[in-house]
């Protein structure tokens, strides 16, 4: 009885499943093509107004930069370089920085000995140790690789260790209460848990990473966008510069954009 | 329904003790005694509600009768055995959001089964989801329900381990009054069907006298029985019984003893912390 009532009461709101996406979304795409419009058309009257290509070069000559810099096969090769570099560098640092943060969250005494020393080394920009880096790994890839994987390692520490310590003890408790050892718990509680933190502090990882490896390549490389830029500055060709621009932007919102849809399927619950 | 209700099994288990128990706390370096020389025997199947107003240590006792903390002094005994750390004999609902959010309504109820290495735990699963009218959303993440919803699915988890205890914490405090009056007689539905033994914390005088056979009020400073009151109301209950003139001489003799206490710690407040 109650419970028919309880129904009646309830039932209205949201059904599982999916909604249907495709109003909503057509929407967004309108109004990111109306931002991207605006921007371009802006920078193309700067452009104009200004009337030299090598202080500011229009969008088109951006576009037959890019092209002339695909054709020649140069940009897949520093596209390629600088991605293994970031690849390498943010694996490295995914590898190192989970399983710290979420230990160290977990055993918080050996969280109180560690932590002091990573918040020393986290205001350190990544730039700042290129010189060691060098040092250490000569000018080569092993460089670029610590590098980058400094950049993404305190991010992806930092995060996972946040969601580590903040996993809700009444969840402990009521799965301790139904029966689960501390393994059970360990593997169904407390990883779960934490792992939306954990794949946000990845996302932001492999950003910083992307950011470091240009910064890396400006000053330190023979290959990559960021050497590219830098080539092409000496050249005064302004719109291969801005061409490698844009290819970073590009590449850097679709590896987020990419991570973002990865988190949506391995945490349906989280984005329910 | 064959398989849900086996009250001779049940009948006999759930004896809660509670001897002399005391629990401290440490707060900012200094032991704060929460509870102190709570002595109280539940019968197998009996609803006792622990009403008292805030910081009268009724969830300190029902997290020592959980396992959940440890006794500083005396102990709690289920059927014989010593509490020492959580255990199956106690299911536990909480006040909120206790559902694993990772889960679907299903594997969340299916849990202790599963803990308990049963091979059909999700058919159990989708029978407790189906008794407490949640059939229909078993794929359904916490996320998705309503919080009266959610609750409900705590409420199948912990019955759905079949242990002989419920332990139930204000689990129906962050609702809205509506739901709140549904669920308690969905509960009760629930009690009269399973013979639980059920200890229900709350703070709710209505609550209390409405649900429980027996209401234990706790008193402030430290956390302490103050008195107990035998609620002698027919069964089953249904709401039109709120209304009734012994309902009211009950409400009237525990609600003096609640606003003593309530004033106690209202004007201590200041100083206390």
């Amino acid at each position: 009885m109650a419970i028919e009532a309880i129904k009646s009461l309830e039932l209205s709101p949201r059904p599982p499943g999916r909604f249907g996406l495709a109003g909503p979304t057509l929407r967004r795409w309108a109004a990111a093509g109306l931002g991207m419009g605006i921007f371009l058309a802006l920078w193309l009257v700067f452009a104009l107004l200004k009337g030299n290509a090598t202080l500011l070069p229009a969008p088109a000559e951006v576009v037959r930069g890019l092209v002339a810099l695909g054709a020649s096969g140069v940009l897949a090769a520093d596209i390629f370089a600088s991605l293994r570099r970031v690849f390498g560098g943010f694996f490295l640092a995914g590898l190192l920085a989970v399983p710290l943060g979420l230990g160290l969250a977990y055993f918080r005494r050996a969280g109180a000995v560690v932590l002091p020393v990573i918040n020393l080394l986290r205001p350190i920009p990544p730039i700042a140790w290129i010189p060691l880096a060098i040092l250490w790994f000569g000018l080569g890839e092993g460089s670029a690789f610590y590098i980058t994987a400094v950049a993404a390692f305190f991010p992806i520490f930092l995060t996972t260790y946040d969601g580590g310590t903040q996993v809700d003890r009444q969840h402990i408790r009521a799965a301790a209460s139904l029966g689960a050892g501390s393994g059970i718990i360990l593997r169904s509680i407390y990883l779960p848990a934490a792992a939306p933190a954990v794949l946000t502090g990845l996302r932001i990882g492999l950003g910083q990473a992307w950011m470091a490896v240009v910064t890396a390549e400006l000053i330190a490389a023979q290959s990559g966008l960021g050497f590219r830029i830098q080539l092409s500055r000496l050249n005064l060709e302004t719109a291969e510069v801005i061409a490698c621009m844009a290819v970073i932007g590009i590449l850097g919102a679709s590896m987020t954009g990419l991570l973002k849809l990865l988190e949506k399927r391995l945490l349906p619950w989280h984005h329910a | 329904m064959s398989a849900v209700a086996q009250p001779s099994v049940t009948l006999r288990q759930g004896r809660i003790s509670l001897r002399h128990l005391s629990v401290a706390f440490t707060a900012r370096r200094r032991p704060l005694v929460a509870v102190e020389n709570v002595s109280l025997e539940v019968e197998p199947g009996e609803f006792v509600a622990l009403l008292g107003p805030s910081g009268c240590g009724k969830t300190t006792v029902l997290n020592a009768v959980a396992g959940f903390v440890p006794p500083s002094a005396g102990e709690v005994v289920i059927d014989g055995e010593r509490v020492v750390a959580p255990s199956r004999r106690c299911g536990v609902v909480f006040q909120q959001n206790s559902a694993f959010p990772w889960m679907n309504a299903l594997d969340n109820v299916a849990f202790g089964p599963r803990m308990q290495g049963l091979v059909n735990a999700r058919e159990i699963a989708a029978r407790y989801l189906a008794q407490v009218g949640l059939k229909g959303f078993e794929e359904a993440y916490p996320a998705m329900l309503s919080g009266g919803m959610r609750q409900r699915v705590g409420i199948a988890r912990a019955l759905a381990s079949r242990a002989p205890i419920l332990l139930m914490d204000e689990p129906f405090g962050a609702l809205d009054a509506m739901t709140r009056g549904l669920l308690q007689e969905q509960l009760l539905e629930l009690w009269e069907r399973e013979q639980k033994t059920v200890l229900f914390v709350t703070h709710d005088v209505d609550e209390a006298i409405f649900l429980a056979g027996r209401v234990v009020v706790m008193g402030v400073r430290p956390g302490h029985i103050r008195e107990e009151f035998s609620v002698p109301l027919p069964r089953p209950r249904r709401h039109v019984l709120r209304h009734s003139p012994a309902y009211a001489r009950i409400h009237a003799a525990i609600s003096a003893v609640i606003r003593e206490e309530s004033l106690k710690s209202f004007e201590e407040e200041p100083h206390g912390h």
